[in-house]
């Protein structure tokens, strides 16, 4: 009979992480509750704090955070050219003067 | 499918309501309060099925003018359009009220079939006399009539057979109307062909047909066009090619714009804003508070292209942060910029946007139908992503008979035939609303050190299923080209590790997308990232000095 004595396995994983581990310690928050301003008109490095890249259909109104906006609902049926079916059409142009000549005024039909 | 031509909220003083769409020629009740049945059918006008249609509230009814046929009033008592307030008003691409008048601006003569309009007609602003409400005796009964004189007269036609006789220094045409039409003494004739062209002064105002000139005409001959009258003026320099594009109120004065610069107007002095552009888009113009917001395009000089608030004084920049954006407008959209209101926000249609020349993805736009909104309380600024083209806009108060409210909303017609009430439900017909939010690239500490970012800490409200990426920047001196996911928020509190395979850069950046129907209830309020100081890259950049 042989026997094995399995006395010790040292597993090493080596990598920069290792001396990220000696350093948690040193682990730093940033923190961003200033979304205010959509900047694109300048370099990365000269926004303000807090400035947003992009913004998309955002409601801006409650100062320091972005909300979603509201929808838009469809106002009845689409509009067809069977839709415009004629009620009623005006006649012409009359003057509002008392002269005689402006009855048989420049008559043009809108329909 | 056809344009939304015009849309116009109707609301008169007694509580009558009625959205009109202008629409494939004609105009349509979209909305009545007084006769439902009426929704949805047309007048049977008989308009150009192009052109767009402008409409304007005043004295309680609507004025509508398309610039190819003439100018229309709405008689909503008896549902009629007719042209019985003001007659041998001229073919105008904008109307507008102002203090007690009606302004059309860009005109060309109701009658003429010339297709010889120059610079002149393009520039031309003609206003009628003050509005008059008499009273007079109408079946029986005592009955106020609302009038207005145009304070010009046109001839019928070019060159067709009217009475016209120019001798000596008397000018007739039985078609004149000078008297009703509130031709004055002072005021310039043109005769505009024929032997007698030229411009003469009027003396006196004889009858209805019949004016005295100061000046004689040449020969005795007719069948010659003409003009006559004072109530109009050119909105600034017409030999520089430019034209209006636009009209607005603000700060009781009225707003003549043209391309490249704009005017104030006072009813006596016409004053050139100065520094100031005007509109590419009389469409865009909207006043909100004081202000008047509007959009210009230039072509040459995109740096110029954006949307410029006026304040009664001068005009300003007001997207100037946005610049990338306004730069990848396309030029085609220029002319059509549309805009309206929602609350405190100006918000317009711009088209697409598309500026895809940087190697990295990073810093390209492209963007279909999007929409600039600028919120004037706030000052704050997005871009907005948009389910519609959009082709004109109206604020309308639908109210019952008899009542007056005070819930004015906003409309707006599309380029398919549809249109769509502004801040209603959750989303857009039925489409999802696409909320994005990117944070800026953030450098926990400085261009020069890289970090190791470890997790991210979001504090929002109803936010659950919005989805989170990141994006690193500087890794050492790349830019990520898509983001990366990290979750969806569950919790008013949720933290996310940043993957240990990619967590090496010097900024972040964070992307939140809720694209759903669902209620516009989430709010981000606070972002936090946490980061050491990637030492062990620090130490290589030691090493390399």
């Amino acid at each position: 009979m042989i026997e094995i004595e399995l006395l010790k396995i040292i597993l090493t994983i080596q990598d920069d992480n290792m001396a990220d581990d000696i350093t948690k310690s040193d682990e730093a928050v940033l923190e961003m509750d200033n979304l205010e301003t959509l900047q694109r008109g300048s370099s990365r490095f000269q926004s303000t704090s807090g400035d947003l890249w992009d913004l998309c259909n955002a409601d801006t109104t409650e100062v320091g955070s972005i909300k979603k906006s509201l929808g838009y609902e469809k106002e009845g049926n689409d509009l067809t050219s069977t839709t415009s079916t004629s009620t009623t059409t005006s006649t012409t142009t009359t003057s509002t003067s008392t002269s005689t000549t402006t009855s048989t005024s420049t008559s043009t039909s809108t329909s | 499918m056809p344009d939304i031509l015009g849309l116009h909220g109707f609301n008169r003083q007694d509580g009558l309501s009625i959205l009109l769409a202008a629409y494939g020629g004609d105009i349509i009740t979209i909305k009545n309060n007084v006769t439902s049945a009426l929704e949805g059918i047309g007048f049977g006008l008989a308009l150009d099925s192009d052109a767009k249609v402008e409409m304007a509230t005043f004295h309680n009814h609507v004025f509508a003018t398309n610039y190819e046929d003439r100018p229309l009033n709405f008689d909503a008592t008896n549902q009629k359009w007719k042209r019985d307030i003001v007659d041998c008003l001229p073919r105008a691409k904008f109307v507008m009220p102002y203090r007690n008048r009606l302004y059309f601006a860009y005109c060309k003569p109701p009658f003429w079939t010339t297709t010889d309009i120059t610079y002149f007609w393009k520039n031309i602003v003609f206003y009628t006399d003050y509005a008059d409400l008499s009273y007079k005796y109408v079946s029986g009964a005592n009955a106020s009539v609302f009038q207005m004189k145009p304070g010009v007269s046109f001839s019928l036609d070019m060159d067709r057979g009217h009475s016209l006789k120019a001798d000596n220094n008397k000018f007739m045409d039985r078609f004149g109307y000078f008297i009703s039409r509130g031709i004055k003494v002072g005021d310039p004739l043109y005769v505009v062909n024929g032997e007698n062209s030229g411009t003469y002064t009027v003396a006196s105002v004889d009858s209805e047909t019949t004016i005295t000139t100061v000046e004689k005409f040449p020969e005795n001959s007719g069948n010659q066009a003409w003009w006559v009258g004072g109530n109009w003026f050119y909105a600034g320099n017409i030999s520089d090619n430019d034209e209006v594009t636009g009209m607005g109120v603000n700060n009781d004065r009225l707003l003549i714009f043209r391309r490249w610069n704009m005017y104030r107007y006072d009813e006596s002095n016409l004053i050139e804003i100065k520094g100031a552009p005007g509109t590419t888009s009389g469409r865009s113009v909207q006043n909100i508070k004081e202000y008047t917001i509007y959009f210009f395009g230039d072509n040459a000089n995109t740096n110029k292209t954006g949307f410029y608030l006026y304040d009664g004084i001068k005009s300003t920049l007001i997207s100037g942060a946005v610049r990338p954006f306004m730069k990848a407008i396309s030029v085609s959209n220029y002319d059509n910029v549309v805009a309206w209101q929602e609350g405190d926000v100006y918000r317009a249609y711009i088209g697409d946007l598309s500026s895809t020349g940087n190697r990295n993805n990073a810093y390209n736009i492209s963007r279909n139908d999007a929409v600039f909104s600028y919120n004037v309380q706030t000052g704050r600024t997005s871009i907005d992503k948009f389910s519609d083209v959009v082709k004109c806009s109206t604020s309308f108060e639908y109210t019952a008979n008899g009542q007056v409210g005070n819930n004015k909303q906003t409309y707006f017609g599309n380029d398919s035939s549809q249109i769509f009430l502004a801040q209603s439900g959750y989303d857009h017909d039925n489409n999802d609303i696409e909320f994005i939010m990117q944070t800026y690239p953030r450098y926990p500490r400085g261009s020069q050190i890289s970090n190791v970012f470890t997790r991210v800490q979001i504090i929002a409200r109803e936010a659950r299923g919005t989805q989170v990426f990141y994006k690193l920047w500087n890794q050492p001196s790349g830019v990520d080209d898509a983001y990366h996911p990290l979750g969806e928020i569950r919790e008013d509190f949720t933290e996310f590790d940043i993957p240990t395979h990619h967590n090496t850069a010097k900024a972040i950046q964070l992307k939140f997308v809720d694209n759903s129907t669902k209620e516009n209830v989430l709010v981000i309020e606070k972002i936090d990232v946490f980061s050491y100081a990637d030492h062990v890259g620090v130490a290589r950049i030691e090493q390399q000095k």
